[in-house]
């Protein structure tokens, strides 16, 4: 690979049409095998943040994927190229089989019928719910879920994973468990979460949002042992 | 108000059928031309909605309770044809789920819930805000009128079906249908009128007919 | 409520058993009333099926109890059924009998229509998983747009029904007894944050998709395979024998 960074977003402003702000330049290069952690109190800015990664929301300012600047003309590319897990997975499961749901990307992207099957069984075997792929979402705990939405856009053979909180709701087992599991992975990662835990077992660096503005980025070792730094944040 | 298999004669039930049809072809055609790709889910999530708002009993008094219906809700925030293929859903689903309405009415039972019910009610609120002064308050008693009317003209014409098939005796069925449905239709209106206030004061832009002030959006417009 | 895999019907193809139940209630409905043999056959037909594929009687009978209101309001005017015929009179003479008879057949008829019905649809959503009714559905060419509701509907449902039913507890453990009209207000503010709820929700469920690629069309399925000799053999019976009943018996 290039030295092209998987990502890069320069003074990315957004403003709610109600005229809350809630980013307020953002500038940010993550290089291709990161993890990045993005933590911050309630309403930092994280989600919004992950929605501008793939054009759902668009503010003022410039995203790059690989190199390529996110516009109208670049939106379906991007899209398979950054694949986004929302934080709630009865939102992003919303087919009548789980495997529906995970040949749903494949399918969008007019991939020929074997290859999506093919690809349908490789995303599901990775996060381990091979055996659960004719039951219904409503059938699943809350972890299954969890690694069904993984599972979704692992499919689109995403190459840089936006997760806005994998950890929310889990009990400790399941938190494990994932978190396993995307160690396990070497695509870039992009993670907006409350567990810091998670931050310190994961990821390879640290981005602290506060009032939509980046306000620390560094190593997780020693950011997050800075407790006056934390608590000023909101954390 | 679901009528079951056997209830209706073969006429009945079929003409039941043909006009059920030509109602959701000309909503399947025109949806198809205005249907924005995000309502799909939209729709989608409503239909659940509405089948699970007939699930919660409202009382009528000291113990008996009615279900709401919700034809004139669903016409009033999504639009009359869209409000129709909620409703052809949601009772597609009752019937096929639950056996609750049987397959061989589910024509007659979508026209009296759905076209008499929500497309019916519907023009009778437009009339209703075309009359009444453009606030708030003129826009809920629409409401309030048109989801009683709405409740009463669905038994009516359920009443009317099951004469028509030799069922029922008319001269005694439609007046006794009408008076139940009369007392049901106050809380139609009431949950009608109490749901539009909650929807009203927290997301006014999602109640497709309302014209009144513009509304403040809570969530990001969104781009594709 | 959910349909539960059974050992032995579910191996078939859900086209196959949505066409021989379609095609059996259309028979058994448009069976004339006085065919007493035929719908005894009909029940012995239904019965065997039952115990085949091991439905329980339990799911029928509660489903059955929900025609039951709509059954009594029709049973109430029964009596006031056809009085003109007899002349008006409600005397106790053979004109009295006569117009008790054909009231009774009225009612025979939709008790043992609606039965059948309720038990027919009962045997094809118990034995199929909602999803692959669906798919079957789609196979048979039903419109795109329908199933798609329908699919989203089903998927919600039981995600809406459970916010439903917490709403409901919190409003019941802080006391509230709904018992009189103008306790409405209360459970339309309820469906009210409902439908907030719900539509929010649609609204995520869009964004994830557009996240993954949707752009308006949904992906094209695969095409159906043909049906397996065992379907065939099925529907093929099953057609058989509700025409000969229809047809042959008295």
């Amino acid at each position: 690979m290039s030295n092209t960074p998987a990502l890069n977003i320069e003074n990315l402003h957004y403003h709610y049409p109600d005229g809350t702000a809630a980013l307020n330049g953002i500038t940010l290069q993550v290089r291709e095998g990161e993890r990045v952690g993005i933590i911050g109190a309630n309403g930092a800015g994280k989600s919004t943040l992950l929605l501008h990664l793939n054009g759902i929301l668009r503010g003022n300012g410039t995203v790059r994927v690989f190199g390529s600047l996110l516009g109208k003309g670049t939106l379906s590319e991007i899209r398979n190229k950054v694949g986004m897990v929302f934080q709630n997975p009865d939102d992003q499961l919303f087919c009548p089989t789980i495997c529906e749901d995970v040949a749903f990307g494949p399918r969008n992207m007019r991939l020929p019928e074997a290859e999506v099957r093919q690809r349908v069984d490789r995303a599901m075997e990775t996060v381990g719910i091979a055996p659960l792929k004719q039951k219904s979402p409503f059938h699943l705990s809350i972890g299954q879920k969890k690694r069904a939405a993984l599972a979704t856009v692992l499919s689109m053979d995403a190459h840089i994973l936006a997760l806005d909180e994998p950890t929310s709701n889990l009990d400790p087992r399941g938190r494990r468990g994932l978190i396993d599991l995307l160690q396990a992975f070497a695509r870039t990662q992009i993670i907006a979460t409350h567990d810091l835990d998670l931050v310190r077992q994961l990821c390879t660096r640290v981005v602290l949002l506060d009032a939509g503005r980046i306000v620390a980025d560094g190593p997780p070792d020693s950011l997050l042992d800075d407790h006056a730094l934390l608590e000023a944040h909101g954390l | 108000m679901h009528i079951p298999d056997g209830f209706l004669s073969a006429p009945v039930a079929a003409a039941g059928y043909a006009a059920s049809a030509a109602v959701l072809a000309l909503a399947v055609k025109r949806s198809g031309q205005t249907l924005e790709e995000r309502q799909v889910p939209l729709l989608g999530v409503t239909t659940a909605f509405v089948f699970a708002a007939q699930m919660l009993n409202f009382p009528v008094a000291m113990g008996t309770s009615g279900h709401f219906l919700g034809a004139v809700l669903a016409a009033v925030l999504l639009g009359p044809l869209n409000g129709c293929l909620v409703f052809a859903a949601v009772l597609t689903l009752q019937c096929l789920l639950f056996a609750d309405g049987g397959l061989t009415a589910l024509g007659a039972n979508f026209f009296n819930m759905g076209v008499v019910g929500g497309v019916g009610g519907y023009a009778l609120f437009r009339l209703a805000t075309a009359l009444l002064p453009r606030s708030r308050r003129g826009f809920l008693f629409a409401a309030a009128l048109a989801s009683w009317i709405s409740v009463v003209a669905s038994a009516s014409a359920c009443a009317v079906e099951l004469a028509l098939s030799g069922t029922v005796p008319l001269g005694l069925v439609l007046p006794a249908m009408g008076m139940v449905h009369a007392i049901i239709g106050i809380g139609e209106a009431v949950i009608t009128v109490a749901t539009l206030s909650v929807i009203l004061a927290a997301r006014p832009d999602v109640v497709g007919e309302w014209r009144g002030p513009s509304p403040v959006l809570l969530v990001g417009e969104t781009s594709s | 409520m959910t349909a539960r895999n059974r050992a032995s019907v579910p191996a078939l193809d859900p086209r196959a058993k949505i066409v021989a139940m379609v095609a059996a209630l259309i028979l058994c409905v448009s069976t004339p009333a006085q065919r007493y043999t035929t719908f005894a056959a009909y029940f012995a037909v239904l019965v065997a099926a039952f115990a085949l594929s091991g439905v329980s009687a339990r799911v029928l009978a509660r489903r059955l109890l929900a025609v039951l209101p709509m059954m009594l309001l029709c049973a109430a005017f029964i009596p006031f059924l056809h009085h003109d015929t007899v002349g008006g009179g409600y005397s106790l003479s053979f004109g009295g009998l006569h117009l008790s008879r054909s009231g009774l057949l009225v009612l025979w008829n939709i008790a043992i229509k609606a039965s059948l019905g309720v038990a027919l649809v009962t045997l094809l959503n118990e034995t199929t998983p909602f999803p692959l009714l669906l798919r079957g559905l789609e196979q048979l060419r039903c419109p795109r747009l329908g199933i798609l509701l329908l699919g989203f509907c089903h998927r919600f449902l039981f995600v809406l029904r459970d916010e439903a039913l917490r709403m409901k507890r919190a409003a019941d453990a802080r006391g509230f007894q709904g018992r009189w009209l103008w306790h409405a207000p209360v459970v339309g503010r309820m469906i009210g944050a409902l439908f907030l709820r719900g539509y929010e929700r649609g609204e995520r469920v869009y964004l994830a998709m557009a996240s993954r690629g949707f752009n308006g069309g949904m992906p094209a399925a695969e095409t159906p395979p043909a049906l397996a000799p065992a379907d065939r053999v099925f529907l093929g019976g099953a057609l058989a024998v509700f025409l000969v009943l229809r047809i042959a018996l008295p």
